[in-house]
């Protein structure tokens, strides 16, 4: 009995006090950790410079952002659009015609396995629409999903989702993914779209979820094909079956860097909603060329503020960047003002069209947070 | 010295001091499901899902490791 009650007090005691109290340290560190105001706090505490979140290198700021703009009217625009189209397709134009070569309508009721998936441990990266589809079917106001396979024979194949609301404002919003992750990781905000009456067509990044394909630039004769035309193709399909009021587009990472190309291009977008993805070269750092290959063939034509310009300009078109400016990943800091004002000033110039961008503060994450949303959503609003 | 009023001082203050703490993280706790429920309850929202996991980890062992003391005290003072 002696021993027992020694054996509590000397070792038991003291053993289970040590694990409480890592217990309350691990969840105290939990909170502080992953709950975004707190979170950012330690983000700008551990900040190695001043530059990385708060303030612009000097370096930047010499640089005139107008050396890197060719396009000053409404020629210049229509021509650059040539341009690059010709670059995209080899012809000047947008190839309205070519469709899907499968769409599999009402996927929620008829879920089918993707046929081939990419082999690889990050699962994260790679989910098809069929191991999620359960998720979307909470959605209040979802009427069906469809799902869609473009196909490009025999370079690569890509697969998209439309979400149709049962009650719709008859608008397109148009979602674009980026890198290591997929469209499902925004369940939550394709699923307020929904909700708001908007008719979703989600995309994933050219080689993610279960997207196949060569992708290498070398072999193929229009390598920037495999990033645009699921889009383009997906929108002409959408287009020719409906009527939508406007159809709006927005992209997160690299899906934010597709998102300005295909506003460039194309005025079918009236409004586009970039999100961490896309600075111009002369301001990035570090990881943010994703693509560098990719950055010098489109470069090599125009530059991203002209890109910026074509993506803003024409009737009831607009372009809203958004940037947080606390993000661990990339495209993150103040540098947006030092383009701001020549771009927009040049966009209002020339006429019709704006451009704006909006600094996110609420948290240190790269991902489309609630603030964002809540203005891409009043943004978006139209009074017709 | 082990049944001195100094050493049963410093044993009472322990004990209450667990059970600040405890009820501390348990109102942390809940404050926590309640910002993630909040915005929407999902992994890119304000306090992500995988932000809960860990702090439901924290959570059980806090209120494990706080039982088993109570226990072994009980035992203790019988």
């Amino acid at each position: 009995m002696i021993l027992n009650t020694l054996r509590i007090r000397k070792y038991l005691i003291p053993f289970f006090t040590i694990i409480f109290g890592l217990s309350v340290l691990y969840t105290l560190f939990s909170f502080l950790i992953y709950w975004d105001p707190t979170r950012l706090i330690l983000a700008r505490f551990k900040a190695k410079t001043p530059y990385t979140y708060e303030k612009v290198h000097q370096k930047f700021k010499i640089i005139d952002p107008t050396s890197f703009i060719t396009v000053t009217n409404n020629e210049d625009i229509r021509h650059k659009r040539r341009q690059l189209q010709k670059l995209f397709w080899g012809t000047a134009g947008i190839p309205y015609k070519i469709l899907p070569s499968k769409i599999q309508k009402d996927f929620h009721l008829y879920p089918t396995p993707p046929l081939i998936r990419p082999q690889s441990s990050d699962k994260r990266s790679f989910i098809a629409l069929y191991d999620v589809i359960d998720q979307y079917k909470d959605i209040k106001n979802l009427k069906k999903i469809d799902r869609l396979t473009i196909h490009q024979k025999p370079n690569w194949i890509a697969f998209s989702g439309v979400f149709y609301p049962k009650t719709s404002n008859q608008r397109l919003l148009i979602y674009q993914n980026g890198f290591a992750s997929t469209y499902h990781n925004q369940w939550r905000l394709i699923g307020d779209l929904v909700d708001k009456g908007f008719t979703v067509i989600a995309h994933n990044f050219r080689w993610y979820g279960v997207n196949q394909g060569k992708f290498e630039i070398k072999t193929l004769p229009f390598p920037l094909r495999g990033f645009i035309d699921p889009v383009i193709i997906s929108v002409n399909y959408l287009t020719k079956n409906y009527k939508f009021k406007s159809i709006d587009m927005i992209g997160l990472s690299a899906g934010g860097w597709v998102t300005t190309i295909i506003a460039a291009i194309d005025t079918r977008i009236s409004r586009s909603y970039p999100v961490s993805g896309i600075y111009p070269i002369y301001l990035r750092e570090g990881n943010e060329f994703p693509l560098p290959n990719i950055d010098k063939i489109i470069t090599h034509i125009s530059s991203y503020l002209d890109l910026f310009i074509l993506s803003a300009s024409g009737p009831d078109r607009k372009q809203m960047q958004v940037f947080n400016q606390f993000d661990k990943c990339c495209f993150r800091g103040t540098k947006s003002s030092l383009y701001k004002q020549t771009v927009s000033d040049l966009v209002q110039k020339i006429g019709p069209g704006s451009f704006s961008i909006l600094l996110d503060k609420t948290h240190a994450r790269h991902k489309i947070s609630r603030f964002s949303f809540n203005q891409i959503l009043l943004d978006m609003t139209r009074n017709d | 010295m082990i049944n001195s009023p100094t050493s049963i001082k410093i044993k009472l203050s322990w004990a209450w001091l667990q059970l600040i703490a405890l009820i501390i993280i348990t109102t942390l706790f809940w404050i926590g499901i309640i910002i993630w429920l909040k915005d929407g309850a999902w992994e890119n929202g304000e306090l992500p899902t995988h932000g809960i996991y860990h702090m439901i980890i924290g959570f059980l062992g806090c209120w494990f490791s706080f039982l088993i003391l109570f226990l072994l005290r009980r035992k203790l003072n019988s």
